[in-house]
């Protein structure tokens, strides 16, 4: 069934609730450092006041732990204050997101005026998916729209259980991208279909690579986890991070990708150094056994040539997790790498979230990309093919 | 001079009677006896004789959240001052905002009715308050003072004092701007100044609540400025928990 958008709802008039991610980065003194959250949230936010809707935004930032210092430290004010200058209109900030208050700010709205609502998970019911907290969120609207990809993987009270309350649902433009393009990506990719799993444990990311080995013509394995699958083969890998416990995991996914006739790709050469340091001596180590002393940091050159070479002559591209540890400068060269050649290729390239879409972000490759998506959680599992509740929640 | 402050549970359109009375003996439980604080609650209308009787012999007194301003006659569907006195009712509110907005209520029509209670020996609560668009235009004190004037238009000085006022203020303006504390502080004496006018010295016994919206969090601050004298508390007086932490609030 396609998702149901807020374009196929009459707004006019009437109060919508849109669910938003502004869990955006904060600095000391309380200012937005990266927007990009609130941009994303924007063509819906706008669709809905150019439609003459009374706009009520809710989301959370944080892990509010219910100190009274909180309040000031996870107000969503300074995310207000981003989102009226970028609307170029007034944002009226409630001091909560339930109670008398709310009720009747948000029954006083004026179409076409915007209303965010504070910090969602001030209240503990909001993550509780409390029922009565539900309804209180929805009787402040008439209908309810999810464009909160980052937190559609959870089922809380703003994400998913308040749509039974509401009338009208429907999900917001930004998770109809995500959920268009990560399943396209998935499920009618233009082939060859390669996808790229980096990160520093296998078991994070069993589960997707499972499905992409049932969908994906190669499989690039970097990060950590690539030295778990060449020790599973007996291969040395000297100081490097090894999960010893999934070894027996890796073996059943390498068989698996056989059976399948899918290409495994692992490292034949690596980027090392004797510890996980900036400082650390810098070694290429131009073979797939890693010598005693020294300790996989990275991909090395020639496996990142082989993996450009596939991006390049790929129908569709898949990335999630970096291929080394990245957030140091004398082993990013291959998560860059990948970054730059996913940019030149003609596929359909998707960034799934978290780390990957940071990596991104930094070598300023995004508007290069077909998709990166806001979501590093939600897009994980929904690339291991689960139903993800706040997408749920808006079809019923 | 010292004002007992003065709290009062408006329940809105909640609560059978069964619930009614079990939310009044958790507040009798809880308050036990302590009379520093002025509290009462105020059920709907049918809870009315299940609250009185499960409050009896505790200092919390019974609300009523509305009345009609004749004692009697052809007014189906009205419930009158002293039919209210007949059950317990010790203070009516009138004038709230959302009488305001979905029902009708104007100055006029709360005027006549705080002389029906008055007359018929209760307390009314009388509420003021601007909408979020008259905040917005800087009508508050316009608005608020065309509210408290319409109201009480022709009481005489000494009645006056038996009246309590509650603003139910916009909670936000503009751009991350939270209404605050000191906001209400401000119409608040503009309230008293109003009051002044029309009644004298008198101005300065009538209590004046925050009809906002008091949670246990805020309490406390809001009560403590100076011519905030309670709270006229919503949603938070539907939970015994809140409604007494509420109360505990007005003490410091």
């Amino acid at each position: 069934m396609p998702l149901k958008t807020i374009d196929a709802l009459q707004l006019a008039g009437k109060r919508v609730f849109i669910r938003v991610d502004f869990n955006v980065p904060l600095d000391e003194q309380g200012k937005v450092t990266d927007d990009a959250r609130i941009r994303a949230a924007l063509p819906t936010i706008r669709f809905a006041i150019a439609q003459k809707a009374k706009v009520i935004l809710a989301s959370h930032l944080g892990r509010p732990k219910g100190k009274p210092e909180d309040k000031l430290k996870l107000t969503l004010e300074p995310a207000a204050v981003r989102l009226s200058e970028l609307l170029g209109q007034d944002v009226i900030l409630a001091d909560d997101c339930v109670g008398d208050g709310v009720v009747k700010l948000a029954r006083e709205l004026k179409e076409g005026q915007v209303l965010l609502l504070e910090n969602l998970r001030f209240h503990p019911e909001e993550e509780a998916n409390d029922e009565a907290f539900c309804k209180e969120l929805a009787a402040l609207c008439d209908v309810w729209i999810n464009d909160a990809f980052g937190t559609a993987h959870r089922a809380h009270a703003s994400t998913a259980g308040m749509a039974r309350f509401v009338k009208e649902k429907a999900a917001g433009f930004l998770i109809k991208k995500e959920v268009e393009y990560l399943g396209k990506a998935l499920g009618t990719p233009a082939r060859p279909f390669v996808a790229l799993v980096g990160g520093a444990k296998v078991s994070d990311k069993i589960k997707v690579l499972e499905n992409l080995l049932a969908k994906a013509d190669c499989v690039c394995i970097g990060g950590a986890m690539a030295y778990t699958f060449l020790a599973a083969q007996e291969v040395p890998v000297g100081k490097s991070l090894v999960e010893k416990d999934k070894l027996e995991l890796a073996r059943q996914i390498l068989d698996k990708a056989k059976a399948r006739k899918v290409d495994l790709l692992l490292p034949v050469d690596h980027v090392c150094g004797d510890a996980p340091k900036e400082t650390a001596r810098r070694v290429v180590v131009a073979d797939r056994a890693i010598p005693a002393d020294l300790m996989g940091l990275d991909i090395g050159p020639k496996t990142l040539d082989s993996y450009r070479q596939r991006i390049l002559s790929a129908g569709t591209v898949f990335w999630n997790g970096p291929m080394g540890l990245f957030e140091q400068k004398p082993w990013a060269e291959g998560t860059f790498g990948v970054a730059r050649a996913m940019a030149e290729s003609k596929a359909v390239t998707v960034v799934g979230g978290g780390d990957s879409a940071a990596a991104v972000e930094q070598a300023g490759l995004v508007d290069k990309m077909k998709h990166v998506s806001t979501g590093g959680g939600a897009s994980l599992e929904f690339i291991e093919g689960r139903e993800l509740p706040g997408v749920k929640a808006c079809e019923d | 001079m010292a004002r007992q402050k003065f709290v009062c549970g408006n329940w809105k359109l909640h609560k059978s009677t069964a619930e009614a009375a079990a939310l009044v003996k958790e507040l009798v439980d809880g308050l036990g006896g302590d009379a520093r604080v002025q509290v009462a609650v105020a059920p709907v209308f049918t809870a009315l004789p299940a609250a009185r009787a499960a409050l009896a012999g505790s200092p919390i007194e019974l609300a009523a959240q509305d009345v009609h301003w004749e004692a009697t006659g052809a007014f189906t569907g009205e419930v009158s001052a002293p039919l209210l006195a007949d059950v317990g009712v010790k203070h009516v509110i009138v004038g709230h905002s959302e009488r305001r907005q979905f029902f009708g209520e104007t100055d006029e029509s709360v005027r006549k009715k705080v002389g029906a209670v008055l007359a018929a020996g209760l307390r009314p609560i009388v509420c003021v308050g601007e909408l979020l668009a008259e905040r917005e235009a800087g009508q508050t004190l316009a608005v608020v003072g065309r509210q408290v004037r319409g109201g009480l238009a022709g009481l005489p000085a000494e009645v006056l004092a038996a009246v309590t006022l509650a603003y139910e203020p916009v909670w936000a303006i503009g751009t991350g701007k939270t209404a605050s504390t000191a906001q209400a502080q401000e119409v608040h004496a503009a309230i008293r100044s109003i009051l002044r006018e029309l009644g004298g010295a008198v101005a300065d016994s009538i209590r004046i609540q925050y009809g906002g919206s008091v949670k246990p969090e805020n309490a406390a601050e809001l009560m403590s400025q100076p011519d905030v004298d309670g709270a006229l508390v919503g949603g938070a007086s539907l939970k015994a928990k809140d409604f007494l932490a509420i109360v505990k609030g007005a003490l410091r």
